[in-house]
C-alpha cells in the first residue's frame, strides 16, 4: 500500500515538474535591463559629484541615448578658451548655457532649420547678459525662445527637448508646444479642430488617430524632418492683429500642401486651403499676435531695456 | 475436501504470487516516475546554472569630433570592459580604432609618434599604424573595432558586455 | 571482484549491520500525520538550503545590485522564477510546519520533565526560523524590505538600555544601507542556517537519547510499534514527495513577483511585515512602543520557560489542564491578531 502511495506521489511530482517546464518554456523573457551609461574619463569627476548634488539630472542623462553612447557632460557643457560664457568649475572650463550652436556641433541640420524658424529669432532687446562669465539672473533662465545667446545664436533646443533625457517622445507631445502656444490661440484652434479632437481621444503618440503639432509642422513624407517650424506656415498675424502672408508664400503653401497629403487626398486639401485662404483674406485671424507670457508684458521683466527697445517690444507684443 | 484444500492452497499460492508481482509492478512504476523526474531536475538545474552564449552585440559610442583628433598622437580611450584602444587619424579615410592589447601575451602597447608604430614593452613586439606586426613575437595584428563617421562626429562600435 | 566487494575493501562497513542497527521499531502513534510535523519542517529546511544556494549563484548583496539581481533571477535566468518561488513558498511552509510542530509538542505535553532542555532548543529553532524569514525578506531590497527593516530597527532602538546599540549593530550604522545588507546576507545565508543545523543536531540527539514520547491516543489501545525500514522510510519518502509536489504547485500557481526597488527617500503608504509577523505588528499598534516590546519579551520568556511554569502549576494543582487553556488562548490571540492585521 505504501509503495503504491509513493509511486502515485512520484507521478504527481513528475506531473508538477512537467508543468514547471512548460511554464518556463512559455515565459517571454524580457529584454535585458537598461544598459549602463558610458562615462568618458574627462567627465567622470562631474558624474561622481553631481550624482550627489543633482542626482535627477545625472540619472536622466545616464538613461538617455547620450549616456548610452558616451556623450557626457563636457561634450555639451565644455567651453573653449574664447567662449564668452565660460567659467572655471573645479578645474574644468565649462558653460552653463548650452545653446543651439552647441547642439548644432553634432545635430547640424536640426540647428540650421531651427535658426531659420521663428523659434530661432531673437526679439529685439531680449538677450542674455553675462556678469563675470555667468548669465545675469535678470536675463536668465526664462524665457529662452526669442532670446539672443552670448554666442550669437538665439533660442534654445531644450525648451522643447527638455534636459537631460532628450527623449523624442517627450518633444513630440502637443503639451510641449502648448506651454507657449496656448496663450496665442493656435493650440486651442488645433484642439477644437478634428485634428486635435481625434488626437486627444487616443491613448498615446503611437496609437494617435489624429496628427499632433510636430506631425504637420515638422514631419516629412520623404525622410528628413525639418526644425524650421515656420517653413510650412504661410500666414501669420501682422502688427495690426490681422492675418498677413509671410515671404515666399507660394513655397510655404506648397510645403504644407504636400504634408497634408500624408493623410488626405488632394481634392480635399485643395478645397480646405481655398476656404482657409478666404477666411484669412477677409481679415479673420485664427489666433492672436505672437505668443507672449503675461509676465513679459511688464516693464519690470526687462529692466535693462532702453526706452526705444521697450517701445519696439511693445509694438511687437501688440500693445 | 482434499481438492478444496488443494484449490484453496493453489489459490493462496497464486494469490501470493499476484501480490508479489503487483508489488513489483508498483515498484517499477515508482522508479519510472523517479528517473524522469530526476533527469528533468538535472536538466533544469543545468539550464539555470549555465549562462547562455549570447550573440555579440555592439554599442555605438561617441569618441571625438574629427577636428579634435590629434595629428601626430593617438586618441586613447577604453572599451566597455575597460580594455584600452586608440583612435588614429588616417589620411584619406575614416579614423581607425585599434585595440592596444598586444596579441602576444596581453600587455598594453604604446604609440610611438615619431616612428608611427605601436611598441609592446614586454617582449618588444612592434606594430605599424594599422596594427600589422612588423617585428617581434606577436602572432597576429592588433584587432580593430568598426568606426563610423557622421558629419564631424567619430563613433566607435564597441562590443557590449 | 564485484563493485560491492571493491567498495567494501575500502569502506569496511557492513550494509546488513547498518540496516539492522537502523531498523529499530518506531512507536505506533507516529503513524498519525500530526506527529510528522517536525520531520516536515526539517525536510523543508533542507529544501531551503538547496534552493537558497542556487539563488546565491546570482544574487548580489549590495544596495545598487541587490534588487536588480533578484529581478534578473525572476525575469531572465531560465528556471530562476521557479527556484525563487520554491524558496519563498518553502519558507512559508517551513514556518507553518515549525509552528504546528511547536503546538503539537505543547498540546501533547511533550515538553515536560525530562524534556525541558529539548523544548528550549526547539523554541530557539523556532525563533531562528522566524529570523531567517525576516533576513531573507530584507535582502531582496524592495520598498517593503527596506522600510520593514527600518521599522524593525526603530523598534529595536526602543529596547531599554541596550536598544540603541543593538539597533546600530543590526543596521551596521545609523541608517539602513550597504553595511546592513552585508550583515543580513551573511546572517541569512551562513550564520543562521549554521546555528539552525547545529541546534537541529542537538534536538534530534536529545530525542534519540530520551526516546520519542509514548503517547496513548484517547480511548484506543496502544498501537504496536512498526519497523523503521521499510515502513517509516516509505512514509518519510511519501511525505517528502507530497511536500515537494505541494511546494511545486504553489510555485507554479502563485509564482513570486518583485515590488518596486528600495527608495530611501519615499516611504510607501502601507508598510507591512511578512504574514508571520502580523501578530507582533498588530500588538505593537495596539500598545505603546515600550509596552509592545515588553509584551513580546514576556511572551518569548513564557514560551521558553513554560516547562517550568507548567511543573509549578501541576505541583500546586495536580491534574490541572491550565497549560492547555493557556495554550489555546495564546493560539486564539495569535490567530485573531494575524487575521486582524491581514485584513486591515
Amino acid at each position: 500500500m505504501k509503495r503504491a502511495v509513493v509511486a502515485a506521489l512520484g507521478f504527481l511530482f513528475l506531473g508538477s515538474l512537467v508543468a514547471v517546464t512548460i511554464i518556463d518554456a512559455s515565459k517571454h523573457r524580457e529584454t535585458a535591463g537598461p544598459r549602463p551609461a558610458v562615462i568618458p574619463a574627462d567627465s567622470k569627476g562631474c558624474v561622481d559629484c553631481h550624482s550627489r548634488v543633482t542626482p535627477l539630472q545625472v540619472a536622466q542623462w545616464s538613461a538617455s541615448k547620450h549616456g548610452e553612447q558616451g556623450i557626457a557632460c563636457l561634450n555639451c557643457h565644455g567651453a573653449k578658451p574664447d567662449d564668452p560664457d565660460r567659467f572655471m568649475h573645479h578645474e574644468a572650463r565649462i558653460s552653463a548655457l548650452v545653446t543651439p550652436k552647441d547642439c548644432g556641433g553634432c545635430h547640424q541640420p536640426e540647428a540650421e532649420g531651427f535658426s531659420k524658424s521663428a523659434h530661432g529669432q531673437a526679439k529685439p532687446g531680449m538677450e542674455i547678459h553675462l556678469v563675470g562669465g555667468r548669465p545675469d539672473p535678470k536675463t536668465w533662465p526664462l524665457p529662452r525662445v526669442g532670446v539672443r545667446n552670448p554666442d550669437g545664436s538665439a533660442g534654445s533646443c531644450t525648451t522643447c527637448h527638455g534636459r537631460h533625457r532628450f527623449e523624442l517622445a517627450d518633444a513630440r507631445q502637443p503639451t510641449v508646444c502648448e506651454t507657449c502656444h496656448l496663450s496665442d490661440g493656435s493650440a486651442e484652434a488645433w484642439r477644437r479642430s478634428p485634428h486635435g479632437g481625434f488626437f486627444l481621444t487616443s491613448a498615446s503618440l503611437e496609437s494617435a488617430k489624429g496628427p499632433s503639432c510636430t506631425v504637420c509642422h515638422m514631419a516629412s513624407r520623404t525622410g528628413a524632418p525639418t526644425h524650421d517650424v515656420s517653413a510650412r506656415v504661410t500666414w501669420t498675424v501682422g502688427s495690426e492683429g490681422k492675418p498677413v502672408q509671410r515671404p515666399n508664400a507660394e513655397a510655404r503653401r506648397d510645403s504644407m500642401f504636400s504634408t497634408c497629403l500624408l493623410c488626405h487626398g488632394s481634392p480635399l486639401v485643395e478645397a480646405a486651403f481655398d476656404r482657409i485662404d478666404e477666411t484669412f483674406e477677409a481679415g479673420i485671424p485664427s489666433r492672436s499676435p505672437p505668443p507672449t507670457a503675461p509676465y513679459l508684458r511688464s516693464p519690470a521683466a526687462w529692466p535693462h531695456l532702453s526706452p526705444s527697445d521697450r517701445a519696439e517690444l511693445a509694438k511687437m507684443q501688440g500693445r | 475436501m482434499g481438492e478444496h484444500s488443494t484449490m484453496s492452497e493453489s489459490a493462496e499460492i497464486s494469490g501470493t504470487e499476484t501480490r508479489a508481482s503487483r508489488r513489483r509492478v508498483i515498484q517499477v512504476a515508482a522508479w519510472l516516475s523517479f528517473v524522469p523526474a530526476a533527469l528533468m531536475i538535472a536538466w533544469d538545474l543545468l539550464q539555470y546554472l549555465v549562462p547562455p552564449r549570447r550573440r555579440a552585440t555592439f554599442r555605438k559610442v561617441f569618441v571625438v569630433r574629427t577636428p579634435d583628433l590629434p595629428a601626430e598622437d593617438v586618441h586613447e580611450m577604453v572599451d566597455l570592459t575597460g580594455r584600452p584602444l586608440a583612435i588614429i587619424r588616417r589620411a584619406g579615410g575614416s579614423p581607425l580604432a585599434i585595440s592596444l592589447v598586444c596579441t602576444h601575451l596581453g600587455c598594453r602597447v604604446h604609440w610611438q609618434p615619431k616612428v608611427r608604430t605601436f611598441l609592446c614593452p614586454c617582449h618588444m613586439g612592434i606594430f605599424d599604424e594599422q596594427g600589422r606586426v612588423l617585428s617581434g613575437p606577436p602572432p597576429s595584428p592588433l584587432p580593430q573595432h568598426r568606426v563610423s563617421v557622421e558629419g564631424e562626429n567619430v563613433f566607435v562600435h564597441l562590443p557590449e558586455i | 571482484m564485484t563493485v560491492r566487494g571493491w567498495l567494501n575493501e575500502r569502506i569496511p562497513v557492513s550494509l546488513e549491520a547498518l540496516k539492522s542497527a537502523g531498523n529499530e521499531p518506531v512507536p505506533g502513534h507516529l503513524k498519525v500525520w500530526w506527529f510528522a510535523l517536525g520531520g516536515t519542517a526539517a525536510m523543508l529546511f533542507f529544501g531551503q538550503i538547496t534552493t537558497g544556494l542556487l539563488l546565491c549563484v546570482y544574487y548580489q548583496p549590495t544596495p545598487d545590485r541587490a534588487w536588480e539581481s533578484v529581478r534578473y533571477i525572476t525575469g531572465q535566468v531560465p528556471f530562476g522564477w521557479w527556484f525563487r518561488s520554491l524558496h519563498k513558498w518553502g519558507a512559508n511552509l517551513m514556518i507553518v510546519a515549525v509552528s504546528l510542530h511547536l503546538m503539537r509538542v505543547f498540546f501533547t505535553g511533550a515538553y515536560r520533565k525530562p524534556r525541558e532542555a529539548n523544548w528550549m532548543v526547539g523554541v530557539t529553532l523556532f525563533l531562528l526560523t522566524l529570523m531567517l524569514g525576516f533576513t531573507g525578506y530584507s535582502i531582496v531590497y524592495e520598498q517593503l524590505s527596506f522600510w520593514g527593516a527600518t521599522v524593525a530597527a526603530n523598534i529595536t532602538e526602543a529596547v531599554p538600555l541596550i536598544g540603541p546599540g543593538l539597533a546600530r549593530t543590526l543596521r551596521g550604522g545609523e541608517q539602513i544601507g550597504a553595511p546592513t545588507l552585508s550583515r543580513f546576507f551573511i546572517l541569512h545565508a551562513a550564520v543562521l542556517p549554521g546555528l539552525l543545523l547545529l541546534l537541529f543536531a542537538v534536538h534530534v540527539t536529545l530525542i534519540r537519547l530520551h526516546g520519542v514520547t509514548e503517547f496513548p491516543l484517547r480511548d484506543q489501545p496502544r498501537p504496536a510499534p512498526y519497523p523503521f525500514i521499510p515502513d517509516h522510510v516509505l512514509k518519510e519518502l511519501a511525505t517528502g514527495l507530497a511536500l515537494i509536489t505541494i511546494v511545486n504547485c504553489l510555485a507554479v500557481l502563485l509564482p513570486v513577483g518583485i515590488g518596486p526597488p528600495a527608495d530611501p527617500i519615499n516611504t510607501p503608504e502601507h508598510i507591512k511585515p511578512e504574514w508571520y509577523f502580523y501578530f507582533t505588528f498588530r500588538w505593537l499598534k495596539l500598545s505603546s512602543l515600550q509596552a509592545g516590546i515588553a509584551g513580546v519579551s514576556v511572551a518569548v520568556a513564557l514560551l521558553f520557560g513554560w516547562p517550568f511554569i507548567d511543573s509549578a502549576i501541576r505541583r500546586k494543582w495536580p491534574n490541572s489542564e491550565l497549560s492547555m487553556v493557556f495554550g489555546a488562548a495564546a493560539v486564539i490571540v495569535f490567530v485573531i491578531f494575524t487575521v486582524w492585521e491581514g485584513l486591515s
